[in-house]
């Protein structure tokens, strides 16, 4: 009898967390976790069949092309990956998503799009990294404009959020941006989030889990 | 505009007759489907339809700020990650033309495409899974530099199952206006970048 081992417990991935508690803990419901699940295993073996999503096959997932390089999902990759171990496990990924579902609260989307383009993590956004991100967008859309244009572009921005006038951007400052410019965090939203149960249906129902 | 030259069918798909109404920036005709011979009402959008040239006096277009440049990047749009990419219900492109110029082309195109421009107003006001054959298209203009707007198409409405010619959409707005089609993947960007 206390030979018994469980090989359910074995066969846990790693970072394997109740589909409950993230529930509990998320903007998700059990049904939901449940169908991110089946997403995450389709990422998460894709290339490198080990059940964790590393770069390349978020890059896929994004692209359909893992070797494209790109700054901004570089930055959401790695805002992903909480414990910045390279790879994104279940939890991270369920957690980070929940950001995006639209019923989060706008507070969090806003602080994660302020992580998101404080590029070098000072806790604030200078006007260097702003300019750093605008070029990359030109450059990743075979865009070009000229410096001035670039530059006039930036000092608007910047001078429009800067409020105090440090040349950078803190937290605070981005939350008054943010009211004035609603459209900033249009990536922070994703509706298709409220209907994923139905893109990917579990074949496991909670019995508890009524929705 | 709206009626077809030498009677063809309209969009290969509906006979027009006469012409029931007008809205502000829309005629409505009565049609017959080719295929059931049912009547139907069809309501085809031109901004120029008979409205004199002052009415598209715009205000300026807004000015684009970083972020609503930066938030453009694929990278940030995770809707990728479903398979349902926002991006085939959207496209972007910049142009040298005026915002006059612009509206008077995208009208023009839309009859041969299969769309019709509606305002943002308009898209509160779509009949419940649009209207047969036809896919309602908004636009938004934002300034990036004094002589360059960013043109936003977005299609509303709609099953969305159906791909959207927008390569005929940009063949039909020509090169003159298109100065830069904003592709997923840069693959249908002309090589040239614009300097400004």
């Amino acid at each position: 009898m206390g030979c018994a081992s469980s090989k359910q417990v074995q066969r846990r991935p790693p970072g394997y967390e109740e589909p409950a508690v993230l529930a509990a803990q998320t903007a998700f419901t059990v049904n939901e976790v449940e169908a991110l699940r089946e997403l995450y295993n389709k990422m998460s073996h894709s290339i490198i069949k080990d059940g964790l999503i590393h770069k390349e096959e978020f890059q896929f997932a994004l692209f359909r092309n893992s070797r494209k390089v790109n700054l901004f999902a570089d930055r959401v990759f790695d805002l992903f990956d909480l414990k910045r171990d390279g790879v994104i496990e279940f939890g991270e990924f369920v957690r980070s998503l929940s950001v995006f579902h639209p019923k989060a609260p706008k507070s969090e989307k806003t602080a994660f799009a302020f992580k998101l383009y404080d590029l070098r993590g000072t806790g604030y956004i200078e006007k260097e990294e702003l300019r750093e991100m605008v070029l990359a967008l030109l450059d990743e859309s075979d865009l070009r404009l000229s410096e001035s244009a670039v530059e006039a572009i930036v000092d608007n921005t910047f001078s429009q959020a800067d409020s105090n006038g440090d040349g950078r951007i803190d937290l605070e400052e981005w939350e008054e941006f943010v009211k004035a410019n609603p459209a900033s965090l249009r990536n922070m939203s994703l509706p298709y989030l409220q209907d994923i149960t139905m893109a990917f249906p579990s074949f496991v129902v909670h019995s508890e889990a009524l929705d | 505009m709206a009626a077809t030259k030498n009677g063809s069918p309209l969009l290969g798909k509906y006979e027009l007759g006469r012409l029931l109404g007008r809205g502000t920036f829309a005629k409505v005709y009565h049609a017959r489907s080719l295929a059931g011979g049912e009547h139907v009402a069809v309501k085809l959008g031109s901004l120029l339809a008979g409205q004199p040239e002052r009415e598209l006096a715009f205000h300026a277009p807004p000015a684009l700020n970083a972020f609503d440049i930066i938030s453009m990047s694929p990278g940030l749009d995770l809707s990728g990650l479903f398979g349902d990419s926002k991006r085939r219900r959207e496209k972007r492109f910049m142009t040298t033309a005026s915002p006059e110029q612009t509206v008077e082309r995208l009208g023009q195109a839309g009859p041969k495409l299969g769309y019709f421009m509606v305002g943002k107003k308009g898209v509160d006001r779509l009949p419940l899974g649009g209207l047969s054959g036809l896919v309602a298209m908004s636009m938004e203009m934002s300034e990036v530099s004094p002589s360059m707007m960013l043109i936003e198409l977005k299609l509303e409405g709609g099953d969305g199952d159906e791909e959207f010619g927008w390569e005929e959409l940009r063949t039909e707005l020509g090169d003159d206006m298109v100065m830069a089609w904003h592709g997923c993947d840069g693959k249908d960007v002309k090589d040239q970048g614009i300097l400004l």
